[in-house]
């Protein structure tokens, strides 16, 4: 480049845009004030009421693709020339009904049992579980939701059995109404809303975690697995991040999270702001572009959890977009578990008073945009709104519990019971009360 | 009514989560600090969020705000920045250039005709298409081709005069 020096025109357009991360609490500050600037304007009443739910209706739209034809944000695109491991091919489902139907079609499968959920706006959602005898390869079905969790019908599923060494899926997740991913331990995509899914070669490897945010979706990746059936990701020596635009099946690792540990599902934590992957002890932290992430190095102040590698140690983490909370215990001994709050993205901490949780119980901890935590467990669903106080959430407990427990909005959140029951658990007030959901 | 104001506010914030690093990286290339590449940008939203519904393309509208408040600020800024770089230009400059100093060339761009730094800033440093530059600023696409034409050749011809 001759002319670099000559011409700072063609220097200062090729440099690349440094992203720009807001500073904590930014989005609701902006929120609060557009909101006051909107109530100052003279509108009358039935053209507010008008505008309000055209934005209900198609925000989620535009917000979701808006990258889409953008150009990747080039300064943080550091990927190392690794070999993309997983080109797409394998079998695809026979066309069924896509998520965007849901509401419309037929009843879901009878006998439907949920394993995983997953919720792309307010009300738009998907789960994924068995229905009828699991015969070789296809006992999966999958049921969508148009109203958070009143009626369900069915959609169509991936053409993959229970979890079986590293073959069949358990778990879903999907983007938009369009591209979704079921996956744990093998890997199928869809970008047509689930009307027809295709497998993911991740050669051997087994999908441990999955997460989206912004315009990628990230996945765990794990290998020397020894754990089989329901337990597929136990035993298992080396774990790999990797991410692909949501829209693409182009997967590759991403930079600086890969190594030796045990990775467990719910280790991988997303916001808009970053990513954060807790695998055996250590936490690694980057960007939800296709950025190189980090180890990010024990202080003074963190937790022993993150310090040891002990094996029998229960660690979930939950952040959002102004803290990043880990519980961790030991499940041999310890009554109850240890809560901890990162405001610097997990350099610094600070304790907080431990959950009244025995750490072998705890099975997910969740957070909203307003802040209360989360977490599911063997004996119900606990509420935090400070963090400091904690009470056992209002609704019915399933036998055994819940495995998972997740907040799609500030007041709204949805729960798995640990048994096979026909039905997901909803929150429409922040997570104080729960109420169950049939499937059928 | 509780459920579309959620769905609203989900919305615009999986906007902000998924724009804001970037908008506020292209504004700070253009200012000269980050805390007012930061206020810029949640400006930006700000306006973005108090009338959004009714936009089609909500990421080309941000940008367009955030040109019109890095206008406004250099505007405001620019006889400051003038006594700076008049009590600068006693110390010797460094012998070659190197593309870390934006505000070299930012000052270059600063001082294009306000039409051809709109489609510039936007089309160069946005990454907007000529058709969508179009399409924002009501111009024709061949106008629009012929106005980033101009602003090249001025800041290449201004380049030689700097030197």
């Amino acid at each position: 480049m001759t002319n670099h020096q000559r011409d700072p025109i063609e220097a200062w357009l090729s440099t690349d845009v440094e992203l720009m991360p807001p500073p904590p609490g930014a989005f609701e500050r902006v929120h609060r004030r557009a909101r006051h600037r909107r109530a100052m304007k003279a509108v009358t009443a039935a053209v507010g009421a008008a505008v309000i739910i055209a934005a209900g209706v198609t925000v989620p739209q535009l917000a979701s693709g808006l990258l889409s034809g953008h150009p990747t944000p080039p300064a943080k695109i550091a990927l190392r020339p690794e070999p993309q491991p997983m080109p797409a091919g394998g079998p695809s489902a026979l066309p069924g009904p896509r998520l965007s139907t849901a509401g419309h079609g037929p009843p879901p499968a009878a006998g439907f049992r949920p394993l995983s959920v997953t919720f792309v706006g307010p009300s738009l959602g998907a789960v994924l579980g068995r229905a009828g005898r699991c015969g070789p390869g296809r006992c999966t079905a999958m049921a969508g939701t148009h109203d958070y969790g009143t009626n369900w019908t069915e959609i169509a599923a991936p053409p993959a059995g229970p979890p079986d060494g590293a073959a069949g899926v358990s778990q879903v997740r999907f983007f938009n109404a369009k591209n979704g991913w079921a996956y744990a331990p093998a890997l199928y995509a869809t970008h047509d809303g689930g009307e027809s899914w295709h497998a993911i070669n991740t050669k051997g490897r087994r999908v441990v975690d999955l997460s989206t945010v912004g315009d990628r979706a990230f996945a765990v990746l794990a290998s020397g697995c020894t754990g089989t059936g329901a337990q597929f990701a136990s035993g298992c020596t080396r774990f790999r991040l990797f991410s692909t635009p949501k829209s693409a099946d182009r997967w590759q690792s991403v930079p600086g999270a890969s190594g030796t540990g045990l990775a467990a599902p719910g280790g991988l934590q997303l916001t808009g702001q970053g990513g954060y992957l807790i695998v055996g002890g250590r936490l690694y932290a980057g960007p939800v572009t296709a950025g190189r992430w980090h180890l990010v190095p024990p202080s003074p102040s963190t937790p022993g959890c993150l310090k040891d590698h002990a094996p029998h140690e229960v660690r979930l983490i939950a952040p959002n977009l102004d803290a990043l909370y880990l519980t961790c215990g030991s499940t041999q001994g310890t009554v109850s578990l240890g809560l901890y709050v990162s405001r610097d993205r997990g350099y610094s901490w600070r304790s907080l008073p431990h959950v009244p949780v025995a750490a072998d119980a705890a099975t997910s901890l969740a957070t909203s945009p307003a802040g209360p935590l989360i977490l599911a467990s063997k004996t119900g669903l606990y509420y935090s709104g400070d963090a400091r106080a904690w009470r056992k959430a209002r609704g019915p407990v399933p036998a055994g519990g819940f495995s998972f427990a997740g907040m799609t909005t500030s007041s709204n959140g949805v729960a798995v019971a640990a048994a096979p029951v026909p039905a997901v658990y909803i929150t429409t007030d922040g997570g104080l009360s729960w109420r169950a959901r049939s499937i059928r | 009514m509780a459920r579309l104001r959620t769905a609203d506010r989900e919305a615009a914030e999986e906007l902000f989560n998924a724009c804001y690093p970037r908008l506020a990286g292209w504004v700070r290339r253009l200012v000269d600090d980050d805390e007012t590449a930061h206020e810029i940008a949640a400006e930006a939203f700000t306006r973005l969020l108090s009338r959004w519904s009714g936009l089609d393309n909500p990421q080309s509208y941000l940008y367009m705000i955030a040109t019109n408040l890095v206008r406004d600020h250099w505007r405001k800024t620019s006889r400051e920045r003038r006594a700076i770089r008049t009590m600068a230009a006693t110390v010797p400059k460094e012998p070659s250039w190197h593309p870390a100093q934006d505000v070299d060339v930012r000052d270059l761009i600063e001082s294009l005709p306000p039409r051809l730094r709109s489609a510039f800033l936007l089309h160069y440093y946005g990454g907007f298409g000529v058709k969508e530059v179009a399409v924002l600023l009501g111009r024709p696409e061949g106008t629009v081709k012929a106005d980033l034409h101009h602003a090249r050749a001025k800041l290449k011809a201004a380049v030689g005069e700097v030197s």
